[in-house]
């Protein structure tokens, strides 16, 4: 009978292994502890046979499954752009978060969101502290190897605004935007910024000529500083773009999940309905 | 670096501990003469003695022994030092918007059975030199009970009526109680520590050995349910 | 043969196992639970590798009767405790190590490390 229960044992360590899900490996150690347990109190050995009972079998049990309980948060990582995705009076809200909240719901996930300056937000990703950058993002926004770009969910633009006549200065562009896509302005004219906000300081200081932004950001940028643009400029629009989400290169399984979701939103038409609640 | 196939290192890890199963297994076969190696039974004959120890298995460790348990209660100890260490350095970012799990059975039978299960692991506790059980088991049984409260109460309310800092000096409290009673036994030869202190001293290390456990089993889950879910 | 010697054999497989395990398994919590499973199967092991066919439980002794020896049993009783403190402890380790690089893959942990290690240097 002994023997019986070693065997018992050692075929159970053997599964405890061979499992692919966690859970269920946790379980089984579980019964390994429980089996254990009886074998002591068979050879004489209450006390151990109550005391692994307690530990082994509930103790270790609850504490991995308590570990286990989530897989964990989706870390999501953006700019503040209203109303793509903004604090206001402490809560989050904006177009992107609902799309993010059904997403983390659908993956079992839970949210989490946290709001970096811009050239926080590469490092974060590369590191792996992130999963997701969100916040107006769009293919181009981060010239990165490292980082793969989600299908688009909403159009915008690419527009430059200067001086209707040119005066002195560069143009303004945010830091690690990449505009090969779309213009061929060469590097020397351009003068990088940390933000939309400080290029529209900069533009209405006469620092810069011209800037180029996204539409997106744009507004809210002027929207915010509350500042209308000094002098007489002109918008000129060079290019289509579409706003999307990113992750990380190596996560191909999350970016395939995050675009079968925003395919179901297209098709199903909802996203339609999100952004025009979204974007008055 | 990068693939794990199997290289030949990995083989040759795999081979050593296959060496060392098969070599200890052998060896086990060979002797087959455990009778001889049974060192406990001048524990058993000793304890034949002592009226008022009938588990062997508590005179070992809580008389006989002592000096064993004492540093694995140290042993213990600066694990959980850790815990609570890292526990006040990194809050749980969620813990206070974490709730409780959401269901009048869980919450109302948890105040019902938690008394219980206190009361079973009390008993235990204190009847460690009678019967089975002992001061470990009967210190994570009462543990077991916080548990059941931190899950269907909040771990940060359970907290509060645990009172977590007088808690953490009951802990340093119980350790000097622990080195006291081997102390004493130090002090005193076996027949003055037997017939003077007797079953008192017996109490405190029942009390010592079990607080010392649920103390520490209480800080471990304390920090678990507060950090749940981020593996 | 006595049953306790083959019985703590077997205990001695599973150790094995448990040490295969614990190598080659790439992921962390795997490798705890292997971890969990050496440390079970050691208990084991002292416990029956003293044991003979017809022990009673070594409670209330009287001369003539055959007890199991008290000795293991009191010693792995502390270290069930101490396995139990220290899995906590690394259990804790893991969920710190999960929360900096989102991955219980030990192989790409160590990448993250390697590479954070020469970003500093350089």
């Amino acid at each position: 009978m002994l023997i019986l229960f070693s065997l018992l044992l050692l075929g159970l360590s053997v599964a405890v292994l061979l499992q692919n899900r966690l859970l269920n490996a946790v379980i089984l150690l579980g019964v390994f502890s429980l089996v254990s347990s009886v074998i002591y109190f068979w050879v004489g050995a209450p006390d151990v046979a109550v005391t692994e009972g307690a530990i082994g079998v509930a103790f270790v049990t609850f504490i991995y499954v308590l570990a286990l309980s989530d897989q964990g948060k989706l870390h999501v990582i953006a700019e503040e752009v209203p109303p793509f995705l903004f604090q206001e009076k402490g809560e989050l809200q904006g177009a992107e978060l609902e799309i993010l909240e059904g997403f983390a719901e659908k993956i079992n996930l839970e949210l989490e969101v946290e709001f970096v300056g811009h050239q926080e937000l590469t490092s974060l990703i590369g590191g792996r502290r992130a999963d997701v950058i969100a916040g107006a993002y769009f293919p181009g926004f981060l010239a990165q190897e490292e980082i793969s770009h989600s299908k688009g969910y909403n159009q915008g633009q690419l527009a430059k605004i200067h001086r209707t006549p040119p005066g002195e200065g560069d143009i303004g562009i945010l830091a690690e935007t990449d505009l090969s896509e779309f213009t061929e302005i060469s590097e020397e004219d351009l003068s990088r910024f940390s933000s939309v906000d400080e290029m529209v300081t900069a533009y209405n200081e006469g620092r810069i000529r011209g800037f180029i932004s996204d539409s997106g950001r744009m507004s809210a940028s002027l929207y915010r500083v509350n500042t209308t643009l000094r002098d007489k400029s002109e918008i000129v629009t060079l290019g289509e773009l579409d706003y999307s989400f990113a992750v990380s290169s190596g996560e191909e399984e999350l970016l395939d999940r995050l675009n079968d979701y925003l395919a179901d939103l297209t098709r199903s038409g909802k996203i339609g309905e999100l952004l025009s609640d979204h974007f008055r | 670096m990068g693939k794990y196939s199997v290289s030949l290192k990995t083989l040759y890890v795999i081979f050593l501990v296959i060496m060392f199963g098969a070599f200890t297994i052998g060896a086990l076969l060979i002797v087959d003469d455990t009778g001889v190696s049974r060192l406990g039974a001048i524990y058993l004959e000793r304890s034949q003695k002592f009226p008022n120890i009938s588990n062997v298995v508590f005179g070992v460790y809580g008389m006989y022994r002592f000096y064993d348990t004492l540093f694995e209660l140290l042993i213990f100890s600066t694990a959980v030092l850790g815990i609570t260490v890292f526990s006040d350095l990194e809050p749980s970012p969620g813990s206070a918007s974490r709730r409780p799990v959401e269901s009048h059975v869980v919450s109302a039978s948890a105040s019902f059975l938690y008394p219980i299960i206190a009361v079973f692991g009390i008993y235990l506790a204190f009847s460690a030199h009678l019967g089975p059980g002992g001061g470990f088991a009967g210190g994570v049984i009462s543990g077991t009970g916080i548990l059941l409260l931190a899950l269907a109460k909040g771990a940060e309310e359970t907290a509060r009526n645990f009172r977590e800092d007088s808690m953490k000096q009951l802990e340093y409290v119980v350790l000097f109680l622990a080195l006291l009673v081997a102390i004493l036994g130090a002090l005193y030869p076996t027949e003055v520590y037997r017939d003077a202190l007797g079953t008192g001293v017996i109490t405190l290390v029942n009390i010592s050995i079990a607080m010392k456990v649920f103390i520490g089993t209480w800080a471990i889950l304390h920090f678990f349910v507060k950090h749940r879910g981020e593996v | 043969m006595s049953t306790g010697v083959l019985a703590s054999a077997i205990s001695i497989i599973i150790v094995c196992i448990g040490v295969l395990g614990l190598i080659l398994k790439r992921n962390l919590l795997l490798k705890l639970l292997s971890l969990n499973i050496v440390n079970t199967a050691t208990i084991l092991f002292f416990v029956l590798v003293v044991y003979s066919p017809g022990d009673r439980a070594p409670i209330d002794p009287s001369p003539g009767v055959q007890y199991a020896d008290p000795l293991p049993q009191a010693l792995v009783l502390t270290s069930i405790v101490i396995n139990f403190g220290v899995l906590a402890l690394s259990l804790l380790f893991t969920m710190v190590l999960v929360k900096r690089y989102h991955t219980l893959d030990l192989i790409k942990i160590e990448d993250f490390v390697r590479r954070e290690f020469e970003e500093e240097k350089s």
